[in-house]
This record gives structure tokens, sequence and C-alpha cells, in this order.
């Protein structure tokens, strides 16, 4: 392998890591009209987070009283689910209100909506936004790209340096007298 | 295969069109003489393969960092080209078609030939007549326009044929929408 190719392949492997160290997910955000059954019901939204990020979001109680709103890990939200006491990463209860954490580390996470008062049915307008940046993730991947460019730039002068020039640039006619 | 012969005439060189292989894009020289016409492999890519692992970026650095290579087509035996199995062979006597044509995109143009290869199947190649870097820099530096330095390199291709092919030969399998 010659040094420009290495240089090339080096360049292109930075580049492409920097990229996806600094893009982050798209942000997601939706409104929903949710519907909590009579009963020992819940209503969940699910996160698939691969970076830091933010989820939050507002609620509010249309029809009913008071509802319980958990943020959960995937393990709690197992734990949860079956009835287990669990921890959560964010709990409040209310008719409406807010909620938000910052997620650090990759995984699914859940946010939750429970009866709170009573298991009478209830609807809730919730609003979520999952979105976020890190500034080292950002940093790191400037620098990524960065340095994948200049050797990519320095590659390719290596390139034309090493490459043998070509013979012909132009359609040649080999019977044709060569022009002076 | 095609045997050459001491009588095999060189026409005329196209230093450069790229055809899409199925690991990537792949540049040759077109050595045209009055009896065949050998594509040369200058440069092989392997982007195709690095597009799928790194998208667009790695097709390039792919690419880029694919090595060419030089040969000296006017003097260099014709049959150590055609021997190479990295290189093709088409026989003017199996052409069935010579098509040039400007591509949908960009001021560049098209080249599909069909033949019939030698086990009887009916081949087909897709090209494209981009004129090297170096030759478009200098005729830029000269004044010319991107659009007319394209058409002036397939306008040249078309004559090279025109000298390559014998008149009821070149009538038959030349198609041109210059």
């Amino acid at each position: 392998m010659k040094s420009f190719q290495a240089l090339l392949i080096v360049a292109g492997i930075l580049f492409i890591i920097g990229v996806y160290v600094i893009y982050p997910p798209l942000p997601v955000s939706d409104n929903i009209a949710a519907n909590i059954p009579t009963g020992n019901y819940y209503y969940r939204i699910s996160f698939s987070i691969v970076k830091e990020n933010q989820i939050s979001g507002t609620y509010s109680v249309t029809g009913g009283t008071n509802v319980n709103v958990y943020i959960f890990t995937a393990g709690q939200f197992d734990l949860y689910r079956t009835s287990q006491a669990t921890d959560n990463l964010f709990k409040t209860t209310g008719s409406s209100g807010s909620f938000s954490i910052t997620v650090l580390t990759p995984g699914t996470y859940y946010v939750v909506f429970d009866h709170a008062a009573n298991n009478n049915a209830q609807d809730v307008q919730i609003t979520y936004l999952r979105d976020g940046w890190n500034p080292i993730f950002l940093g790191t991947g400037v620098a990524l790209i960065a340095v994948g460019i200049a050797l990519g730039v320095l590659g390719n002068r290596q390139r034309r340096k090493q490459e043998a020039p070509r013979k012909a640039t132009d359609v040649v006619m080999f019977d044709q007298p060569k022009p002076s | 295969m095609y045997s050459g012969s001491q009588a095999e005439k060189r026409i005329a060189l196209i230093p450069r069109i790229v055809v899409q292989g199925k690991m990537g894009l792949n540049e040759y020289a077109l050595l045209v003489t009055d009896k065949r016409s050998i594509l040369v492999l200058e440069k092989g890519s392997k982007s195709g393969i690095a597009g799928a692992l790194g998208g667009a970026v790695g097709a390039a650095i792919a690419n880029a960092a694919a090595t060419r290579k030089t040969f000296d087509y006017e003097n260099e035996n014709l049959e150590s080209f055609a021997i190479n199995p990295k290189n093709v062979v088409i026989p003017h006597d199996s052409l069935e078609l010579i098509q040039l044509k400007k591509a949908f995109l960009g001021p560049v143009f098209r080249m599909e030939v069909k033949y019939q290869a030698p086990n009887n199947k009916r081949k087909k190649i897709k090209g494209f007549l981009r004129p090297p870097g170096e030759h478009v820099k200098q005729k830029k530096h000269e004044g010319g326009k991107g659009k007319q330095i394209h058409y002036d390199y397939a306008k040249k291709v078309h004559d090279v044929y025109k000298q390559a092919l014998s008149p009821p030969r070149y009538e038959t399998v030349m198609s041109t929408r210059l």
C-alpha cells in the first residue's frame, strides 16, 4: 500500500467517525391525545436513545383528574409493568405540568402515564420532544472531521506526486502527424 | 477470443472512459484498432464496497485511493492488452451498436456498446466519456467551456469509429446523438 492510500483511508475513517460523533439524532417530537382506560392501565411512550439526549414535554389531563408521570429505564419499566416496586428517573403527579430529563447512556427509555387518584378512564394531551447536544461529542466530532479533511488533502497531494502522469490526455490518432 | 495479426493497425487511443463495474467505477483507456476495440483497465476502484460501508465519503475515498496504471499504447504489443482478463476486447465484427449520447445530468456523454461475445452471449458496456482532468484543465485554461470540451471529446470518439470501421459497418452500428 502506498503512503497516499494509507493517508486517504485514515482520512476517510476519521471523517466518517467524526460525522457520526457530531451528528445528533434527528429531533423527535409529537403531540398525542392519549387515553388511559379504566382500571390498572397505563400509557407509555418509548424512546430509543443512542447518545446523550434530552427527553422533555408537557401534559394536560383533558378528561379526568390527576395522572402520575414517570420516566423509566428499560429495566425499571420491566419492574413497573409487572407491578413490582421500582425506582424512576423522574416522577410527577398532577392534572398538567411538564417533564424533562437528560439521558446520559444509550438504551430504551419510557415515559409512562397512569392513574393517580382513582382508576377511572382519563384523557391526556401529551407533547414531547427528544433532542440534545453534547459539547464533548461536538468538539470531538469537529476535531475528527478537521483531521480527516487535512489528511485527505495531504493524501491527495501525495497521490498527485506519486501517480504516473498520463501519456495521453486527449484522443490520440496514431496515424496523424502530431501537432508541434 | 479474437486473435490479433501483424496487419492489425492502431487507429486511436481514447484516454479515458469510465465504466460502472460490479465493485465500483473503473477507468479504462480505449485502444481502437481497425479490427477491434480494447478497453484497457487503468484504474479499478472498490468504491462500491466502500460506499456500502462508508456512504458517499467512503466511496469518494476509495476512488481517490485507487492507483492508476499507464501503458505505452503506441508501442506495446496489442496481444499483451488483449490477453489481460481485466481488459475487455470487442472485435469490430461482433459489434451490434455504438451509441453516443449526452448524459441526463452534466456535460458528460454516455457511450453504450453492444456486441456479441465469443460465447455467443450478447454483451453491453455502458460508460461515460469523461476526458482526463488534465485535458479539461488545459482546455479551460485556453478559454474552453466545460460543455464544449465534453462535446469535442465525444465528437473525437465518434470520428475515431468513423475511421476504424468500414463505411457499411459504421452505418450499421453507429448511433449517435451528439
